[in-house]
């Protein structure tokens, strides 16, 4: 039974996200259009799956939604405005429903058991055919516990009462546990003899989709197979052992002094590209279309312009781009916000576009593309572009700058990211919610991508992100501290630079400070900072520095012995032996067998931080 | 009270079979070879429920019941068609000459046990 359930939810994730498409489609409100079917099938289905299973308010709230869809497939009832942003509040609560059902076995307001409720109407030519209710009654009570109720009402008085004629109705409840099938086939020779519902207490029709529901021809595309992330994650950790022992083996067979020619070196060779191929289709499996995303963002826009008034469209492209599946899940937080940002601070109101001669409707793009190894994300809007005036007024207010700071243009855009600048807030509820840009900022950081703006007045405002294929991979900037080698997030890093010593500003009892980027930073020793070497802080024999910025853009320079490579690296998990290391996020496996620990760089700026002052920019220091 | 039954088939088979789960169910069965042997047993069997195969010699299925529904006695008594496959003209059909339901052949006993209890109780 658990499997069945299990089953079914999954099978729910599927028919939701044909609902959302459908609910998207500019062609839904043709009744004889494919989407409005869609929508109506993967309703339907999740109404029938969960009157079987005796999730009854779900099954009540699929059944509403479904009635509902069908007055507009039937043509009987057009499709408004009001009706789409009903449909689609109704879709998302349909969502919370489903998953309300998946959590925690059954939850307890699904526990009155579900009934089935029959109403049996038989005609006079049931009755001439030889049927009996009598016998079918019995048959259904045989099934189960019945309460069996006979409804007068429709009998005339005698004098007009039809020998021949059917009065008679009877309600007939029986326990949920009855197959509904068991049920239907009672009434196998009198179906076409009588008016006959069957219906669970939710309201669940178990009967087959209704034959007027023409059959969407069939979904195109491959065969799947569902299987668990934790086997593919193994999968994937299998193949990223392999590649290393394929490096091991080759630089073992190096040292044994063979030649490149060799028979043993040119085998090895095959085996290692057959490796990076098996890696690279590994990684396909966790990949998934970033369309289904782009979709719901698609609801969260018209959603965003209906509640504003504002005429909103938006316009997709690259939807194919794969894209791994937890990321996907991950940056529907922020992508939210960003779609929600552009509508209610991007796009202007339809008569001030009409003032300026832009059509009335805004317009926004999702861009999703594959470059160079990297995921890339654009949202972009048509609208007024970043009130620079504004946003440097807001700025001032907090304290982020001072009030004769000159900033570039770019700089100004930039501290939409910066924590505590929030215009949101103040301007409407709906973007709001407590977050802002850092916010978003610090998610995509997290995933180890990056974001940034750009803006032109009047034109509108472009934000693009980046980020990695996969999480199960990271781009790291390889160092040397010692005789360790420290991998650096590639994300969080913004500079290398030689160090002038004759640069450093020196203060009591903390360490130094160096100029880097227009901000004073502090320079920390990465040997001292882990434990791994002591040198005399003041004698610097490191002088290679690394400029790390964590999500919240706190910055520090990390002094290193030496800058070896830059990678990508499998991350293995190492909390699961070693609980938190401080300053430490995951470790790996590199080309020579080595072990190397990836740094965390948000921790690694805590640490340094403890026995610091705040590093966070003050206005006396950005003015210099 | 017990349920008299008259089974009407030409297959010594099925008509064996047909006594076997219904003797076993606690009805009362009169047998017939075809639908002329069945109507002339009908006055002696007095039957509550007819169970007949379709295509007999003699007097088919359909004939049988026609002929049966003639007489007043027998105007709503169910009968119950065994038919070989269950596409739904045959089922039509079997509805327009006055059956009450039908099975499928093969059938097993409790099914054809069920469906005549749905029928005749």
């Amino acid at each position: 039974m658990a499997d069945i359930r299990t089953g079914f939810f999954a099978e729910c994730e599927e028919l939701l996200e044909r609902l959302m498409d459908a609910l998207g489609d500019p062609g839904l409100d043709d009744p004889n259009g494919a989407a409005i079917h869609q929508a109506f099938r993967a309703v339907h289905t999740i109404k029938g799956g969960a009157a079987s299973l005796g999730f009854s308010q779900l099954a009540d709230h699929a059944h509403d939604f479904e009635t509902r869809l069908d007055l507009i497939r039937a043509g009987d009832q057009t499709l408004s405005t009001d009706d789409l942003l009903s449909f689609l509040r109704t879709a998302d609560r349909l969502a919370d429903h489903v998953a309300a059902a998946a959590g925690p076995p059954s939850p307890p307001d699904d526990a009155p058991d579900p009934r089935w409720s029959v109403v049996f109407h038989p005609s006079g030519a049931l009755y001439a055919s030889g049927n009996e209710p009598l016998h079918i009654l019995n048959a259904l009570a045989e099934l189960g516990d019945a309460e069996v109720r006979c409804d007068l009402s429709a009998l005339p008085a005698l004098a007009d009462l039809d020998p021949e004629a059917g009065y008679l109705r009877w309600h007939v409840g029986l326990p949920g546990t009855v197959p509904g099938p068991s049920i239907r086939e009672t009434f196998d020779f009198v179906e076409d003899l009588c008016d006959l519902s069957i219906i669970s207490n939710g309201g669940g029709e178990p009967a087959p989709p209704p034959a007027d529901a023409p059959l969407l021809p069939p979904q195109t595309g491959v065969a799947t197979v569902r299987v668990g992330l934790d086997r593919i994650d193994r999968l994937m950790n299998l193949v990223g052992e392999l590649v290393i022992g394929q490096s091991m083996l080759s630089s073992a067979l190096a040292h044994t002094g063979q030649t490149r020619h060799s028979p043993a070196m040119i085998a090895l060779e095959g085996l290692g590209s057959l490796t990076r191929d098996l890696q690279d289709a590994v990684m396909a499996i966790r990949a998934q279309p970033i369309k289904p995303l782009f979709q719901r963002m698609e609801r969260i826009l018209r959603e965003a312009a209906g509640r504003l008034g504002k005429s909103a469209r938006l316009t997709c492209r690259g939807e194919a781009t794969e894209v791994d599946r937890l990321l996907i899940e991950r940056l529907a937080e922020p992508l939210t916000h960003m779609i929600r940002n552009a509508v209610d601070h991007g796009l202007e109101a339809p008569t001030d576009r009409r003032a300026t001669g832009k059509p009335e409707t805004g317009e926004v793009r999702l861009l999703a593309a594959n470059r160079s190894g990297r995921v890339v994300i654009e949202i972009a809007d048509d609208g007024a572009g970043i009130d620079r005036t504004r946003v440097r007024d807001i700025a001032v207010e907090r304290g982020l700058i001072a009030a004769d700071h000159l900033l570039t243009d770019a700089e100004t855009d930039a501290l939409l990211f910066r924590p505590g600048f929030s215009t949101a807030r103040e301007l409407t509820a709906l973007s709001g919610r407590g977050v802002g840009m850092d916010s978003v900022r610090a998610a995509l950081v997290a995933l180890g991508g990056r974001i940034t703006i750009a803006s032109a007045p009047g034109q509108g405002t472009r934000f693009t992100l980046s980020l990695p294929l996969t999480l199960a991979v990271l781009d790291g900037l390889l160092v040397r501290v010692g005789d360790q080698t420290l991998v650096i997030p590639l994300a969080a890093t913004l500079e290398t630079a030689q160090i002038d010593p004759a640069d450093l500003k020196a203060q009591a009892d903390s360490p130094p400070l160096v100029r880097l980027r227009d901000r004073h930073v502090a320079l920390c020793d990465a040997g001292s900072l882990f434990g791994l070497a002591r040198p005399d802080p003041s004698g610097l024999p490191r002088s290679i520095a690394v400029l790390i910025a964590d999500e919240d853009d706190r910055r520090i320079a990390l002094l290193v012995d030496d800058i070896l490579d830059q990678t990508q690296v499998v991350i293995k998990d190492l909390r699961g032996n070693c609980g938190p290391v401080p300053g430490i996020a995951a470790a790996t496996i590199l080309g020579d067998g080595k072990v190397a620990l990836i740094v965390d760089p948000g921790d690694l700026i805590d640490l340094a931080t403890t026995t610091l002052p705040s590093d966070r920019p003050r206005p006396g220091q950005q003015a210099q | 009270m017990t349920i008299r039954v008259l089974a009407v088939d030409d297959s010594r088979t099925i008509r064996d079979l047909l006594s076997h789960a219904l003797t076993g169910a606690g009805y009362q069965v009169t047998l017939a070879e075809d639908g002329q042997d069945a109507l002339d047993r009908l006055a002696a069997a007095a039957p509550d429920a007819i169970i007949s195969d379709i295509n007999m010699p003699r007097l088919d299925g359909f004939g049988l019941i026609q002929a049966v529904r003639q007489i007043d006695r027998y105007r709503a008594t169910p009968i119950l068609v065994l038919t070989t496959e269950s596409a739904p003209e045959l089922k039509a059909r079997a509805r327009a000459a006055g059956a009450t339901g039908w099975i499928v052949k093969p059938f097993a006993a409790d099914k054809l046990v069920r469906a005549l209890q749905m029928i005749a109780g």
